[in-house]
């Protein structure tokens, strides 16, 4: 079930009415069967793989908690648990292609002849988010591990792990956070469900009406990329699908923590204006924040992090950014995309480095002038980026960079610009829309601030026009959710 | 007094946070000023994005159903076309009804295929027919004139031949024809305005009689009365038109849901496996169109009966000569006109939905027009060649299969551009 899909709002709208009429011991009882059927509305059958995973979990946590003793070997068999069942899921037909691709090419050399073929990949389908969920029992064990309570109640932790908001691609959620809001969920606060219906409304535009229309643009150039494509269709395709997987991810999550806030629960926030980040550090500061705050908290840190000699801590960067960008996907262009992220990381650090011990590089780079270079530096790095992790290879990656950067052909055959116009109208409309709500938050601008408070009938229209306008706006065929395939 | 709660949602600026009470008129006043806003605000953001113009069709008394006259339509249901209709209701610009001089003016007739609102006007086979002709013959202007309408049978195209194109004094009528031709001649009930057509019957002499039962009784029903009702709002909103689109993918969803639910977890089944119908023979008869995009299956279930794709292409084969004496009919009156009007007409086969072509049909086309001594000429092989999805989307051509198409044409119809009318 996907959040911008016909069914979701009609489920959504009967849990919130089931979950706000129910009794109060109901709820989150209420709340573990709704993300359930969310989740098995896909394959029934991978339900009780989450569920294995939740008891498994909640008693490697109680164990953790009561026998300390051992926690050692209660955290290594958690991490065996877990990182077993993402491997096998995610990565088995990956190492046996690579396998099979390794005997094929040192067979002339081998002492005894062997049938690489006869390695035959695996049928596996990839559970939904179970990427996430697994990072999500990671995260929990860890801090169990270091001396944070369990969770005691199954039922909070069942509702924890199958949360159906971030359930499927996140925001990955901290434990800590999510129990602390669960004696909090007693009243309904109309304030806080405006906030919910203005984020899922925020969401669902920037899903169909904007990445949708994007993803035609992006995937006219990028499923064309083996064929002689013109450097401003390369350009094109490559931009577009910078600003796809922005406003996909960032719709989806908007559109996840606006349910959950109707629901009465906070979500961690996972973007903040990504593309306007000054250095690559920055860039990871506000993009897909609660992953990379995980792998900063269990994975860089735990490797030694920066407190260690600057070979080891680069090598550290190095190591987080690969194993981040294969978490993404069983391919080896998204290692080269995220090996592309560890180098730019490295060399981001050095230059820092580098600017600290020079003064009027400071200034040039505070100056406003100096802040858009940056900025745009930036963003062309990740957009050269992108380009790894929307390539079906590291062959058609390079093959797209090709098209970029050394084939300078200017005519542009093979985008279709008649998709163009309900996307720039829909671009436009989110503008304003982005711009007034910057104003609104700055206090410089509080004149702006509206004296008239709408009425919730008023509200309730201008909500339909918006959702109305979105729809509107969408392509005939939704494109599914980027990150749903991780 | 009915009271509303008003608030303002400020998570960042508390001090903003205040809950007023507004009297029920306030509240109905304030509610019709959104309202208004948010109508006008989503008819310009539509207008100027060009969506919600996917409507435009509307009830005929003749042809039963027609194009609206200015229309601007933009579908997106297969690939991104856009097309404006002139004042007569054609996919062209504006055309003066008297030719001018030095001008070859060929009217194509036929439905979607023709039409083609699936890709741009300078990529429809119409247009690239014109240019190829007008750079093989300098010195005339050619004017090829679409007057394809999507869901038209063969005697819809013979009336809108009769009421429209001849009044632009056509020196050629070019006539597609398509291998479910014989299928959409078949009466069946309207379930929407595009099959609420009128239908043909030939007795036994081959004398034509048009009947307007099912079109009539369409328009008496529910759906008909909304689409009269709603004709203006269908005509210039923008807003009904993306209603109408939603309304259409609400029920897909609903259809999907109950197909879904029976197999939950199970892909959503597709569409090859069920057809409705009776069991006389000419409801068995079915379409290439129903299974263009899908191997041929080894079974079919028609209502609650599983029967062999050989009984099946039986009995499609049965239908088509079964209902064969009525397209020739249609053919026959459509060559009287053409000699009446002193015009040409040439037949060229298109292929089906998706590419597939039905071998007996073309070749009853085949037999037809011999005995009738049009020109006919098939080429549809020649784009087989070619990997179907770069020559279809789903059912059309893609601007690669218009120009295939025009390139398999343009000679046959170049040849015959001087040819004299052959009295049948």
């Amino acid at each position: 079930m996907l959040f911008s899909s016909i069914s979701y709002f009609i489920f959504f709208p009967i849990v919130f009415a089931l979950y706000w009429i129910a009794p109060l011991r109901a709820r989150r009882a209420l709340l573990l069967v709704a993300s359930y059927v969310f989740y098995m509305s896909w394959i029934p059958a991978y339900g009780l793989l989450i569920m294995l995973l939740t008891v498994l979990n909640y008693f490697i946590g109680w164990s953790l908690e009561s026998f300390r003793k051992h926690s050692k070997v209660l955290l290594v068999f958690g991490l065996i648990v877990n990182l077993g069942t993402l491997c096998f899921f995610k990565y088995t037909n990956f190492l046996l292609a690579n396998l099979s691709d390794l005997l094929r090419a040192v067979a002339p050399w081998m002492p005894f002849s062997f049938d690489a073929s006869s390695i035959q990949q695996v049928n596996i389908i990839l559970p939904l988010g179970i990427s996430f969920f697994a990072f999500e029992f990671i995260h929990y064990i860890c801090d169990v591990y270091k001396g944070s309570k369990a969770i005691r109640s199954p039922i909070d932790f069942a509702l924890f792990a199958a949360f159906f908001p971030s359930q499927i691609a996140g925001p990955i959620k901290r434990y800590q956070d999510f129990i602390e809001q669960l004696p909090n969920e007693a009243k309904f606060d109309p304030q806080l469900c405006n906030q919910g219906i203005v984020l899922l409304l925020q969401g669902l535009f920037k899903k169909i009406a904007l990445s949708d229309n994007l993803a035609l643009l992006a995937n006219q150039g990028f499923n064309s990329a083996n064929t002689a494509l013109a450097t401003s269709d390369a350009w094109i395709a490559a931009m577009a699908f910078t600003f796809q997987i922005y406003f996909d991810f960032s719709g989806y999550t908007d559109m996840g923590r606006g349910s959950a806030l109707m629901l009465g629960y906070k979500l961690p926030d996972n973007f903040n204006f990504p593309y306007l980040a000054t250095s690559m550090s920055d860039f990871w500061k506000r993009w897909h924040i609660s992953l990379s705050t995980w792998l900063r908290d269990y994975l860089y840190v735990p490797l030694g992090g920066g407190r260690c000699s600057p070979l080891r801590k680069y090598y550290n960067l190095m190591v987080t950014m690969l194993l981040g960008g294969l978490w993404h996907g069983a391919a080896w262009h998204f290692v080269a995309w995220g090996g592309l992220h560890g180098g730019l990381l490295i060399v981001n650090h050095k230059y820092s480095d580098f600017v600290e011990r020079r003064p009027w590089l400071q200034h040039a780079h505070a100056h406003p002038v100096g802040k858009v270079l940056s900025i745009t530096l930036t963003f062309m790095m990740v957009l050269v980026s992108w380009v790894f992790f929307r390539a079906e290879t590291v062959t058609h990656a390079l093959s797209m960079l090709k098209s970029m950067f050394l084939e300078f052909e200017a005519s542009s055959a093979v985008l279709s610009m008649s998709t163009i116009a309900p996307l720039c109208v829909a671009l436009s409309v989110y503008s304003i829309y982005a711009l007034l709500n910057r104003m609104h938050d700055n206090s410089s601008f509080v004149f702006l601030r509206p004296r008239l408070s709408l009425t919730i009938p008023a509200r309730a229209a201008l909500y339909l026009g918006v959702a109305f306008a979105a729809v509107g706006l969408a392509p005939s065929a939704p494109s599914p959710f980027i990150y749903f395939q991780f | 007094m009915m009271e509303c709660k008003t608030s303002i949602a400020t998570e960042k600026v508390p001090e903003l946070k205040r809950v007023v009470k507004a009297t029920w008129y306030q509240c109905f006043f304030q509610t019709l000023v959104v309202l208004v806003f948010v109508v006008l605000g989503l008819e310009s953001i539509f207008a100027l994005a060009g969506v919600g113009e996917e409507e435009y069709l509307k009830p005929d008394p003749v042809l039963g159903f027609a194009p609206m006259p200015n229309k601007h339509v933009n579908k997106k249901d297969e690939g991104l076309g856009q097309a404006q209709y002139n004042e007569y209701g054609l996919p062209e610009p504006a055309l003066p009804l008297d030719k001018p001089a030095n001008t070859y003016r060929i009217a194509v007739i036929g439905d979607s295929f023709v039409e083609a609102l699936q890709v741009e006007r300078k990529d429809t086979f119409c247009y690239r027919l014109g240019q190829a002709l007008e750079k093989k013959y300098p010195g005339t202007h050619f004017e090829v004139m679409n007057f394809g309408v999507a869901g038209y049978n063969l005697g819809q195209m013979y009336l809108r031949m009769k009421t429209l194109a001849f009044k632009f004094h056509p020196d050629m009528v070019l006539l597609p024809v398509r291998s479910d031709t014989t299928f959409v001649l078949r009466p069946t009930p309207a379930i929407g305005l595009t099959t609420a057509r009128p239908y043909f019957f030939a007795d036994g002499k081959g004398q034509l009689s048009v009947d307007y039962t099912v079109y009539k009784t369409w328009l008496r029903t529910s759906a008909g009365r909304r689409m009269q009702m709603t004709g203006w709002l269908r005509e210039h909103s923008h807003i009904w038109g993306v209603v109408s689109v939603a309304v259409q993918q609400l029920l897909g969803w609903q259809q999907g849901l109950v197909e879904g639910t029976k197999a939950w977890g199970a892909a959503v089944t597709n569409k090859q496996t069920a057809f409705a119908g009776t069991t006389d023979t000419a409801n068995k008869m079915q379409s290439t169109t129903n299974d263009a995009t899908v191997a041929a299956p080894k079974t079919f279930k028609i209502g609650n009966t599983v029967v062999s794709s050989k009984s099946y292409y039986d009995a499609r084969d049965k239908g088509i000569r079964y209902f064969w004496p009525i397209v020739d009919a249609i053919i026959s009156a459509i060559q009287k006109e053409c000699i009446t009007q002193n015009c040409r007409l040439v037949m060229v086969q298109l292929p089906g939905a998706g590419g597939i072509t039905n071998p007996l049909e073309t070749a009853m086309f085949k037999q037809t027009a011999d005995r009738l001594g049009i020109p006919f000429a098939d080429n549809t092989a020649a784009l087989a060649k070619h990997p179907v999805n770069k020559v279809y989307y789903q059912i059309h051509f893609t601007p690669l299969g218009h120009e295939l198409y025009t390139k398999q044409i343009e000679s046959f119809v170049g040849q015959n551009l001087y040819s004299k009318a052959v009295k049948p």
